[in-house]
């Protein structure tokens, strides 16, 4: 039991990856770092686990620094993007490994593995063979090695991103319920937002070298500090619109944005006049027949360019006059393209960023 | 592909592979049928393709000489000897290759060590005689030619092992340090699992070329330790060439590579180490 | 331009275990410059399908008709399909123009004339800035382009893609799916999309023909599939997050009928049109479905039913809320706004309207109607 502290911690080959990234995850604290691929977050799981070393910076679980101490010295459990199971152990062999490596007797060792294996209910399975299960199956099993040895620190890396989608939702429910798992603290690496908020007590989005933006999921999701948090947000993603400050509106090609009084005040000042205006789709709504917009809405005509309807919802990208904008729809709307519609935008909701720095206002 | 075409390819296929049959099944019918014939029968200058009369006998003659069957004893040792020395050199060296390339002196160095097979064993036969010569064991001892076969075997061995650790996920051994285990462990309990298949076939190449190598056996060893390919040519009565006894004594020589074979033959099947990542 | 027409289509594979039925009395007409994906999980037949419809495997039985005309005998260059494949297959060394080039000088066509095309191609799958260069230096989206490009240029009367954004991130997956219904739109041709993202196939296609094990379940529109599922594995296939499914029994009081739990703890009214279905006939035990997006917390929109349930999870998504909820055995799933602050432990009270529930026989696992 123990928190985990990363400070400063820089990791470059030919170029850095990770520059100075900063980040504490509470004992009991389950911490979610998403960012697109490639970007180091795995990197960041393997420098906490020993796996690669830092080039500077320090990595201290529970009090102790680890940052020059071996993986097996560490007491810190990851699962593998790709399971990194024995494929000649048996499902059990796998799980009990880590007990194995601490010399733990054979009856502990069948204890703690069925307890193991009934809580992930793989407990069919332990004779098989890594090759003859299904994927989540996998997975569990892999979740299983992680968990059975009480370590410190979770480490997981992208555990769900390559499974059904119906089994996603199996594991996510997992991930909530497992109170070992909430116990220590979890550093859980994804790129899919959606885990993230779900899963994150807190979150960190990773943008390259370090992490641009941390808080509780709410937080990064209401209030993106920063473009590349909101581009990295929610499906679909952002409207960003270029505007220009013009009295007391923004304006981009074609529309222009009434601002409330409190936002104007945001505006105060700035120099450039250069705005990146953020308004997520659901805060944009296509007005049926003569409905006339809400309280707090402003409304665009313009053209539908591209109609989705994906089961849930549908999403509509409105050509407004040269400017696009992305709205979600009911999912048994139907529109064509080139029709006439009306969009209405919640005024209330933007985003204000300036566009240089990428900052919110 | 449509029907006719597909029927048309599997025949050529059949006509070929039968010719190819023939052609490796051959030799190995008529060194059977020479063994069981009579010396007066080998030598007749229009040959018979189905020995006039059986002489099993043949195959206890070619123990006559007691030392004989030493000689088979004497190969297998060194065979032996020299595929562990090999495999065990080959994985270690294979394994330090593929994991930390840099350090252990990258593709050149690793290439230069198979490059050692391909030279020509003729250019070096008289170098090593004097080399080997001048060890405290001589020439004609098990050890010589144990020693002397690691210039043709460790490299091959090096170079296969390479390739089937590079094959073998590194993530199975990192989640093996996760675990708790140390680099060592990690490698005997996880790793060589995977690569032992690829092993078994290595130490099955490696000890084919021993027990069959006769070049260096020949200028080696010959009377404290005899290899039986030396021995093959010794089959003479005076100036006639006794070939049933070299067939029947070659014959017997062929039971254990095929034994071994057999034996080892699941472990060659590769491919345990599929579907280990993902699938 | 081409309709395409299985009829009774087969595949049998021999095997060492005897023979494997891939794809049993395929039945599916595809209209002349219809978009139609086919869906389902791994194994499911519909690989085998596709390469039967462009050549590449033969027909066991049944035929394949382009435009009336039968196919089965034709090679696939004969058939004059392109295919896209999962993998992008591009000449790496090789620029962009030259990979696209490639097809059409195969079949000895003047440079103006390629030029155009490429030309045009490049302008409708956006690749006019990237045409000199090589692919290693593209990225996924890009690639997965320029491969389609390629498989367009030479003016396919059909168009077949395979699994085409299977490994392609989010961000990108959403943008190739604008760039293919475009391309669609600009092109009219017939195209089958073979796939296992639900997702995907609800965005993309005029109509979805479901497939598991080796049979066509069901062929209809997205609200076809989505709002009457043929049966449970159409229901459970579709949709995200998954249905809710709930094992039931009939419970008939005179015209009244209820549909309860087991235990007792869940009961449901059925709509009224289902409600005469099942007071005459003698289903007792039936499956019911009901997706978590038409489970909510207030009683609008015409959610006049309602049931009680314990507050598992809150997942909070952004956008959305999901509800983890259970309520006697059953866990089930509701998709709620993302302002919801229902905590665990908490009873809530979820409204639907009857009309949203998805009955299925218990037996036959087929729809209700």
């Amino acid at each position: 039991m123990a928190r985990l502290e990363v400070k400063g911690l820089c990791k470059g080959w030919d170029f850095p990856v990770l520059d100075g990234l900063d980040l504490t995850v509470e004992e009991g604290e389950f911490f979610v770092v998403v960012g697109p691929s490639g970007i180091g977050k795995t990197t960041l799981l393997r420098l906490v686990a020993g796996l690669e070393t830092a080039d500077a910076g320090s990595i201290i679980v529970g009090g102790r620094d680890v940052t020059r101490i071996p993986p097996y010295k560490r007491n810190v459990a990851m699962t593998f993007e790709s399971y990194a199971l024995y494929p000649h152990m048996t499902v059990f062999k796998n799980i009990a490994s880590p007990l194995v490596a601490r010399k733990t007797d054979s009856a502990e060792i069948d204890k703690r593995v069925s307890e193991v294996a009934s809580l992930l209910q793989i407990d069919q399975l332990l004779d098989r063979k890594p090759g003859e299960i299904s994927g989540g199956q996998k997975q569990r099993c892999a979740l299983g090695r992680t968990l059975v040895a009480n370590p410190d620190v979770f480490l997981l890396d992208e555990p769900i991103s390559h499974l059904d989608a119906k089994i996603r939702h199996e594991l996510r429910e997992q991930f909530h319920t497992l109170d070992a798992l909430r116990k220590v603290a979890t550093l859980y690496v994804t790129h899919d937002y959606s885990e993230a908020l779900s899963l994150g007590d807190r979150i960190g989005v990773m943008g390259s070298g370090g992490l641009v933006q941390t808080g509780s999921p709410r937080e990064l999701f209401e209030k993106p500090g920063d473009l590349f948090v909101a581009r990295n947000l929610g499906q679909p993603t952002i409207n960003i619109i270029e505007t220009k400050i013009a009295g007391k509106k923004l304006e981009s090609p074609g529309a222009s944005f009434k601002l409330s009084a409190k936002q104007q005040n945001l505006l105060n000042g700035h120099k450039s006049g250069e705005i990146s205006l953020g308004i997520r789709p659901q805060n944009v709504r296509i007005l049926q027949g003569d409905e006339k917009p809400g309280r707090g809405h402003q409304a665009f005509k313009g053209s539908v360019d591209i109609f989705d309807a994906l089961g849930a919802h549908s999403i509509i990208i409105v050509d407004i006059g040269g400017t696009m904008i992305t709205a979600l729809g009911s999912p048994d709307a139907m529109y064509e393209y080139g029709q006439e519609v009306t969009v209405a935008v919640e005024t209330g909701s933007f985003h204000l960023f300036d566009t240089k720095t990428g900052k919110v206002l | 592909m449509s029907e006719k075409n597909y029927a048309l390819v599997k025949v050529l296929l059949l006509i070929f592979l039968g010719i190819w049959m023939l052609f490796t099944l051959f030799p190995l019918y008529w060194q059977l049928i020479t063994a069981f014939k009579s010396a007066g029968e080998t030598n007749l200058t229009v040959p018979t393709f189905w020995p006039d009369e059986w002489h099993p006998e043949n195959f206890i003659a070619v123990f006559a000489d007691k030392s004989n069957f030493g000689a088979l004893i004497d190969s297998f040792v060194i065979a032996t000897g020299n595929t562990l020395a090999s495999l065990f050199l080959g994985t270690l060296a294979g394994y330090a290759f593929a994991r930390f390339p840099r350090q252990a002196g990258g593709e050149n160095l690793s290439f230069w060590i198979l490059s050692n097979r391909m030279f020509p064993p003729v250019a070096i036969l008289i170098p090593m005689f004097f080399l080997f010569d001048a060890m405290p064991w001589g020439t004609d001892s098990h050890i010589s030619l144990i020693i002397l076969y690691l210039v043709f075997n460790m490299p091959l061995a090096t170079w296969l092992m390479m390739v089937f650790f590079r094959d073998a996920p590194r993530e199975l051994e990192e989640a093996a340090y996760l675990d708790g285990f140390t680099p060592l462990q990690a490698f005997r309990r996880v790793t060589l699992p995977l690569v032992l298949p690829g092993m078994v076939s290595v130490g099955i190449l490696c000890w084919i070329f021993a027990w069959n190598e006769y070049l260096f056996a020949n200028l080696f060893v010959g009377s404290a330790v005899r290899t039986f390919t030396i021995v093959i040519p010794t089959f003479t009565n005076g100036s006639q060439t006794l070939w049933n006894l070299q067939m029947a004594f070659s014959l017997i020589a062929m039971i254990p590579p095929v034994t071994l074979f057999i034996l080892l033959r699941r472990y060659m099947v590769r491919g345990l180490s599929l579907g280990v990542v993902k699938g | 331009m081409a309709g395409i027409t299985l009829k009774n289509v087969n595949k049998i594979y021999p095997s060492r275990y005897g023979p494997v039925h891939a794809v049993k009395d395929f039945n599916l007409e595809i209209n002349d410059g219809e978009f139609v994906a086919l869906l389902g999980p791994s194994g499911c037949g519909k690989t085998s399908t596709l390469r039967m419809i462009v050549g590449l495997e033969t027909i066991s039985s049944g035929e394949i008709l382009f435009d009336g005309r039968r196919v089965n005998e034709l090679e696939p260059r004969d058939r004059n399909v392109a295919m896209a494949f999962e993998t992008y297959a591009l000449y790496p060394n090789f620029t962009i123009a030259e990979n696209l080039s490639f097809p059409l000088e195969v079949r000895g066509m003047g440079e103006a004339e390629r030029k155009k095309k490429i030309d045009k191609i490049a302008q409708i799958m956006r690749l006019e800035s990237i045409l000199e260069q090589k692919p290693p230096m593209l990225s996924g989206g890009e690639q997965q382009r320029v491969s389609l490009g390629r498989a367009l240029i030479r003016d396919p009367d059909a168009f077949i893609l395979d699994e085409v954004m299977s490994h392609l991130d989010a961000n990108l997956k959403f943008q190739m799916l604008h760039d293919l219904k475009i391309l669609h739109r600009e092109l009219g041709k017939t195209m089958v999309y073979v796939t296992h993202d639900q997702m995907e196939a609800l965005a993309l296609a005029d109509r979805i023909a479901v497939m598991d094990h080796a049979l066509l379940q069901q062929a209809g529109t997205r609200n076809e599939v989505y709002r009457e599922p043929a049966n449970r594995f159409v229901a459970d296939f579709i949709g995200e997050p998954p249905t809710n499914f709930f094992d039931m029994l009939v419970r008939r009081n005179g015209n009244d009928v209820n549909i309860v739990s087991e235990d007792g703890a869940i009961s449901f009214s059925p709509p009224e049109k289902l409600t005469k279905v099942l007071a005459t006939n003698n289903i007792d035990a039936v499956t019911l479905g009901i997706r978590p997006q038409h489970l909510g917390l207030s009683g609008t929109d015409g959610k006049s039913c309602s049931l009680k349930a314990e507050v598992h999870i809150n997942e909070y998504l952004g956008e959305r809320s999901i509800l983890t909820l259970k309520s006697g055995n059953e866990t089930f799933r509701a998709l709620v706004p993302p302002y919801t602050s229902a905590k665990k432990g908490e009873t809530v009270k979820l409204h639907y309207a009857p009309e949203d529930l998805m009955l299925f026989d218990a037996k036959t696992t087929n729809l209700i109607a």
